[in-house]
C-alpha cells in the first residue's frame, strides 16, 4: 500500500494546494470564473483517489465539495466569501485527515457537520435537489471492446467482468461517482490483466498497469483492492474500473498495457453501472440515504446534531468578521497561514519511512558501533587526553544513536495480540468449551521484527491451551473450577528483554504420561526416565519428534509442535520455559530480546578461533588453576561457592579440538533455563557489540551456533547459542544440575 | 533456467581445474571469482565445507571441493580460487585450484554422462563437454551441497 | 528487431556477460558495457545506445541516479531495469525515475528478450 499512499499523499497535496490557490485568486476576483472549473477538477480528482484508497470520509467529503463547486459554475449560486469561508473549512479538513490518515475516522463529526453545510448552501437554499439527468436505466452490457480481432477473448472478457468486478459489488459511493462520470460525459472502462505464469514482482507490474492507466483517467476501484495487490495477493489476474473520457482509444490502450513485460493478456471494455433502479430514478441520492436508515445513519444522525450547535457559532463568528467587512487580501493571507500550520502540524507528528530503509538504517548504526570498538580500543593504545576526551563523547553519542535507531524499529506486540481474541473465541466454540482470554500488556513494544515472528508460536501456545489444557466445562465443574477456563496472555519489559506468557487453569501436563511418551518415541531411556524429575519429564514436551502431528490427543494432551515452539522462539535469540502443575494449569514463558539485530557479546578465543558468546548467557567469567578441576563421572566439574559447576572445553564441546593442558584456565560460566555450565577457553578477548547475520540457508542448522557476525576487519566470527551448545550429546552439563 | 540453456545454440561455461582435471560450470551460476582467503571453520558441518567467508557483508558457505571429490589434499597456492556460485538464491563459495577460462560449447559438445558414471552418479554431474580434444566434467551445482553422497573422482574420471 | 543497439550496465562481469550472451544470440547488438552508473551515463552519450540495461546496486553511482542523470540528458531514453528479487521498493522507484520496465534476475532468456522487445521492439 506504501506506495499508492506515497502517491495519494503526494498528489493530494498538490490538488489541495491547487485548491487553495484558486480559492485565493476567486476571492479576490469573483468573476474569474475559470479557477471555479479548476477548483471542480480539484475536488473531483480527490474524490476518485480518496475513493479508491478506501478513505471514505475524504471521499464524502469532497464529493460535496465538488456538488457545491458544480452549482457554482452553473451559476445556481453565487460567489461570496461566507461559500469561500466554507470551502475553506472543507479544504482545512481534508488536509487535516490526510496528515492524520491513521486516525481519519477521528473526524467523522466534523466531516458530518461540514457535509451538511456544504449541502444546504446557502440555507435557504434546502430543499435543492440535484436533479442529474440519468442514463436510461438497462442492465448491464459491454458496448465495445478492444478485443474486436478476437470475439473469443471478447466473451472471456465479459466474464471476467462478471466474476471479477461485479460480483465484488461496487459501494453506494463508487455507484455514485460512476453515475457522476456518465453525467458529465465520462465514460466507465473495466480493464483486466493477466500476468505471465511465474512472474516476479507481481506487485510492481500490478503497479505498472497503475501507472499507465492513471494518466489516462481516474481508477476508481480494483480488483484486488490495491492493498491486496500491494501485497500480491493474487494470483495471475487483476482489473482496474476507471474512469475516462468517452472517446478513450481503447485498442491504444490495450497495446500500451500490452507492452509492459509479463504481461500475458488484456482486455479492455466499457462499464456500464448494473443498477436498474440507481439508474431510472431521478430521486436525489439525500433519499435513498435516508431509506437506508441503519443504525449507522441513526448514529450519524445523532453525530451531526450534536455537534452542530459548536460549529455553526464558530462559523458563524468567521462569517461576521468577514461581513464586517476584513479585507479581502488580509483574510488571503490569514487564510494561508492557517493552512501552512495545519501541515506543519500534521507534519510534525509522523513522517513515513521504508521499512527498508529503516533497516538500512539499523544495519549501518551496527557497523557503526562495531566499529566503534576498534576506534576506541586504537584510541586507547594513543594514550592522547584529548583524544580520549573526544572518544568517550563519542561513544556516548554513538550509544545513543543506537538506541534511537533502535526505538525506531520498536512497535506494540498489541500489533501481535489483537487477533488472538477471535481466533480464542473460534477456537473455544469449536471446541465447545467456554474459555475467557485475558490480555494484558499489549502496549509493550518491542523490535518489529521479532513481533511479526512471535505470531506464530503464540498461535499454537494458545490452540494448545484451548484444544488440551482447558477441561471441557462439565469435568471443570466436576473438579469445582470455574466452569469458564481461563487463558492468561501477558507481556512486560525484563530488562532488555520481553517477557511473554501463555498461562491457562487447565488440567496441566503430566510428567509420567509425558515421559511414558517419550520411551515410546525413544526420545529417552528408561533409565533416564527413572531418574528423571517433575519439571524435566514437562520439558520434554519441546524436544523435537515428541509430537507427531496424527497422534496429539491421546496422550498428555499437551505437546502438540512445541519443538516448533521452541525452534522459532530460539531463532530469535529468544528461551521458551514450561511450568505446568497438575490439575492447576500450564504457563509458558517466552523470553525475547527487545531488538535483533545487535547483541552484545563476550569474544574468547578457542583454538585459532574467536567466538562471541552472547552476554546474556554468562553469568561470570573465572580463572580456574588445574588443582581445583576434579573429575568425577560425567567429567570435569568444580566447586564454585558450595555449588559444583561442570566444566568443559570450548573447543571440545563445538568439536573444534581437544582440551589442552594450561597453567590457568579462562572459564566463562554460562546459564541457560537452569542448566548452568563453565566453558574452559584459551583466552578472554572482551565484550563486543555485533551485528548478528544468519548463516547460509545451506548450513542454518548447527547446534550450538546461533549465527556469524562481520568483524571490522572482516573476518567472521560464529556467535554461540548457549543453549543449544548446552543440549548437544557432547557438552557435559551435570545430572545433578538438571534435577535441581 | 538450466533447461532454458541447454535449448540456445550455444553455451557459456566458467572453467576450472582440481587435480588433473578440468570441470565446468554454467556461467549463468557464477557470481564472481575470488582469490583465496581466510575462511572461519564451521563446528559439525560436513569435512567438505571448508567454513565460512564474509561477502560482502553477507555470511556465505564455502565447499573445498577436492574433499567433495575425495581427492588428495592439495597445497593452496597462488592459483587457488573461490568460484562464488548462486545456488537455489543462495551465494556459496567453491574452493577449486584454479580457474582456467571461460568456454563457449555449442550445445551438441555436451554430451551426457558416461554410461558407467550414468548408473550411480548421474544426479552429480550433468554431462561432459568437448571442447578440441580436451574433456570437461559439467557440475551439477544443485547437488554438491544438497546430496549426502560422497563423490568419488574414480567415477567420473573419463577417458579421452 | 534487427541491429538494435544496446548498453549493458552492471558491476558484476558475470552478469554482463550473461546478458551479452543471450541478447546477442537474439539479433541485439551489444555496443557498449559499463561498469557502473557513472560510466552508464558516459557511455550512453557517447554511443547513444537504442536501449540499456540497469543494475540497480552499483558502486560509484547505483543504478537509480544513473537512470535520472540519463532521463535528464535525453527524455526518450529506454532504460530497463535489471534487479535481484527483493528489491521492489528499488524496481518503483527506478520506474518513477524514467525506467520502461524491468526484469527480475536470476532471468531466464527468453523473458529477457521478450521484456526488451516490449520496450524496443
Amino acid at each position: 500500500m506504501e506506495e499508492y499512499r506515497d502517491l495519494f499523499l503526494a498528489e493530494a497535496g498538490e490538488h489541495l494546494q491547487n485548491m487553495t490557490d484558486r480559492m485565493l485568486e476567486l476571492e479576490k476576483d469573483p468573476t474569474a470564473t475559470e479557477h471555479l472549473t479548476e477548483m471542480f477538477r480539484a475536488a473531483h480528482s480527490l474524490k476518485g483517489m480518496s475513493g479508491t484508497m478506501g478513505y471514505e470520509l475524504i471521499m464524502e467529503l469532497t464529493h460535496e465539495m465538488e456538488s457545491l463547486l458544480d452549482k457554482l459554475r452553473s451559476g445556481e449560486i453565487a460567489v461570496e466569501t461566507g461559500l469561500i469561508n466554507l470551502l475553506f473549512e472543507a479544504v482545512d479538513l481534508v488536509q487535516l485527515m490526510i496528515g492524520n490518515l491513521d486516525n481519519r475516522e477521528s473526524f467523522f463529526t466534523e466531516v458530518k457537520a461540514l457535509e451538511k453545510k456544504l449541502r444546504e448552501w446557502p440555507a435557504q437554499d434546502e430543499g435543492d435537489e440535484r436533479k442529474l439527468p440519468r442514463e436510461e436505466g438497462r442492465p448491464i452490457s459491454k458496448e465495445s471492446s478492444a478485443a474486436e480481432d478476437n470475439p473469443q477473448e471478447q466473451g472471456t472478457g465479459a466474464d471476467m467482468v462478471k466474476d471479477k468486478l461485479i460480483n465484488s459489488e461496487l459501494n453506494e459511493f463508487e455507484k455514485e461517482m460512476l453515475k457522476d462520470a456518465v453525467f458529465r460525459g465520462e465514460k466507465a472502462y473495466l480493464i483486466n490483466v493477466r500476468l505471465r505464469d511465474g512472474s516476479l514482482l507481481k506487485s510492481v507490474r500490478s503497479y505498472m498497469v497503475h501507472k499507465a492507466l492513471e494518466k489516462q483517467g481516474e481508477i476508481i476501484k480494483t480488483q484486488p483492492s490495491l492493498q491486496a495487490m500491494e501485497e500480491e495477493k493474487f494470483d495471475r489476474d487483476f482489473s482496474f474500473l476507471l474512469l475516462g473520457k468517452p472517446d478513450l482509444e481503447i485498442t491504444a490502450l490495450k497495446k500500451k498495457i500490452e507492452s509492459i513485460a509479463e504481461i500475458e493478456k488484456v482486455t479492455v471494455s466499457s462499464f456500464i453501472i448494473d443498477d436498474q433502479q440507481e439508474a431510472t430514478t431521478t430521486a436525489p441520492a439525500k433519499e435513498t440515504q435516508d431509506s437506508a436508515g441503519g443504525s449507522l445513519k441513526k448514529q450519524e444522525k445523532a453525530a451531526i446534531q450534536a455537534s452542530e450547535n459548536t460549529v455553526n457559532t464558530e462559523t458563524e463568528e468567521k462569517t461576521k468578521k468577514s461581513f464586517n467587512g476584513e479585507d479581502n487580501g488580509d483574510l488571503a493571507q490569514v487564510r494561508k497561514k492557517a493552512r501552512i500550520s495545519t501541515l506543519n502540524r500534521s507534519a510534525e507528528k509522523t513522517v513515513r519511512v521504508e521499512t527498508a530503509k529503516l533497516d538500512a538504517l539499523v544495519n549501518l548504526v551496527g557497523e557503526l558501533i562495531i566499529n566503534r570498538t576498534r576506534v576506541l580500543e586504537l584510541g586507547k593504545e594513543l594514550k592522547n587526553e584529548q583524544l580520549e576526551g573526544s572518544l568517550e563523547q563519542l561513544e556516548r553519542i554513538t550509544t545513543e544513536l543506537q538506541s534511537a535507531v533502535m526505538t525506531l524499529r520498536m512497535v506494540p506486540i498489541k500489533q501481535v495480540f489483537d487477533r488472538f481474541p477471535r481466533m480464542v473465541r473460534d477456537l473455544s466454540q469449536d471446541k465447545d468449551k467456554e474459555v475467557e482470554l485475558i490480555i494484558s500488556g499489549e502496549e509493550t513494544e518491542l523490535d518489529r521484527t521479532i513481533v511479526n515472528q512471535v505470531g506464530d508460536p503464540l498461535v499454537h501456545l494458545l490452540r494448545n491451551a484451548v484444544d488440551h489444557g482447558i477441561e471441557d466445562e462439565e469435568e471443570r465443574r466436576r473438579k469445582g473450577k470455574d466452569p469458564v477456563g481461563k487463558i492468561r496472555l501477558e507481556a512486560h519489559h525484563e530488562g532488555s528483554h520481553v517477557v511473554v506468557s501463555v498461562e491457562d487453569d487447565g488440567m496441566g501436563i503430566d510428567p509420567e504420561r509425558v515421559k511414558e511418551k517419550a520411551l515410546q518415541k525413544k526420545i529417552i531411556t528408561r533409565e533416564e526416565a527413572e531418574i528423571m524429575g517433575a519439571d524435566e519429564a514437562v520439558r520434554l514436551v519441546f524436544r523435537s519428534g515428541f509430537s507427531t502431528a496424527a497422534k496429539v490427543t491421546d496422550v498428555s494432551g499437551r505437546g502438540v509442535g512445541m519443538d516448533v515452539v521452541k525452534t522459532a522462539i530460539e531463532a530469535l535469540n529468544g528461551t521458551v520455559e514450561v511450568k505446568s502443575e497438575q490439575g492447576k494449569g500450564s504457563k509458558f514463558v517466552l523470553r525475547l530480546p527487545l531488538t535483533l539485530a545487535i547483541i552484545r557479546t563476550l569474544m574468547v578465543k578457542a583454538g585459532k578461533e574467536v567466538y562471541a558468546i552472547p552476554i546474556e548467557a554468562i553469568r561470570e567469567n573465572l580463572f580456574v588453576e588445574p588443582q581445583e578441576i576434579r573429575t568425577i563421572q560425567q567429567g570435569k566439574v568444580i566447586t564454585l561457592r558450595e555449588e559444583v559447576l561442570p566444566l568443559n572445553c570450548l573447543k571440545e564441546g563445538l568439536g573444534m579440538g581437544f582440551f589442552e593442558e594450561q597453567d590457568v584456565y579462562p572459564v566463562v560460566v554460562v546459564q541457560a533455563g537452569d542448566r548452568k555450565v563453565g566453558f574452559m577457553v584459551d583466552e578472554l578477548m572482551g565484550q563486543q557489540e555485533v551485528v548478528i547475520k544468519s548463516l547460509s540457508t545451506f548450513i542454518n542448522d548447527i547446534k550450538g551456533i546461533a549465527g556469524a557476525t562481520v568483524l571490522g576487519d572482516g573476518r567472521v566470527t560464529l556467535i554461540l547459542d548457549v543453549a543449544g551448545l548446552l543440549e548437544d550429546g557432547r557438552v557435559n552439563v551435570g545430572k545433578e544440575n538438571l534435577n535441581h | 533456467m538450466t533447461n532454458k540453456i541447454e535449448t540456445v545454440s550455444e553455451v557459456q561455461m566458467v572453467a576450472f581445474k582440481l587435480e588433473k582435471e578440468e570441470f565446468a560450470v554454467n556461467i549463468h551460476q557464477v557470481r564472481e571469482v575470488l582469490k583465496m582467503s581466510r575462511v572461519t571453520p564451521l563446528p559439525q558441518s560436513a569435512n567438505y565445507i571448508e567454513g565460512v567467508i564474509n561477502l560482502r557483508g553477507e555470511v556465505i558457505p564455502v565447499v573445498d571441493l577436492r574433499k567433495r571429490f575425495e581427492l588428495p589434499v592439495g597445497e593452496r597456492g597462488e592459483q587457488t580460487r573461490i568460484i562464488i556460485v548462486e545456488i537455489q538464491n543462495s551465494n556459496v563459495g567453491l574452493i577449486v585450484d584454479s580457474v582456467t577460462e571461460v568456454l563457449r560449447f555449442s550445445s551438441s559438445a555436451i554430451q551426457p554422462p558416461p554410461a558407467r558414471v550414468a548408473g550411480t552418479r548421474t544426479d552429480l554431474i550433468k554431462g561432459v563437454g568437448k571442447v578440441a580434444d580436451r574433456l570437461l566434467i559439467i557440475l551439477n551445482l544443485e547437488k554438491i551441497l544438497t546430496t549426502e553422497e560422497v563423490i568419488s573422482l574414480e567415477e567420473v574420471t573419463i577417458d579421452s | 528487431m534487427l541491429g538494435k543497439r544496446i548498453l549493458i550496465t552492471d558491476d558484476t562481469a558475470f552478469m554482463r556477460m550473461t546478458l551479452r550472451n543471450v541478447l546477442a544470440k537474439n539479433g541485439y547488438e551489444i555496443v557498449g558495457e559499463a561498469e557502473d552508473g557513472l560510466q552508464a551515463v558516459e557511455k550512453y552519450m557517447e554511443i547513444k545506445p537504442d536501449l540499456v540495461t540497469m543494475d540497480i546496486t552499483m558502486p560509484n553511482m547505483d543504478g537509480i541516479t544513473a537512470i535520472k542523470k540519463i532521463i535528464e540528458k535525453d527524455p526518450g531514453a529506454k532504460i530497463v531495469v535489471v534487479s535481484a528479487m527483493g528489491q521492489k521498493a528499488l524496481v518503483i522507484e527506478a520506474l518513477n525515475s524514467g525506467a520502461k520496465d524491468f526484469i527480475v534476475k536470476p532471468f531466464q532468456p527468453d523473458r529477457i528478450v521478450e521484456a526488451l522487445q516490449k520496450v524496443v521492439g
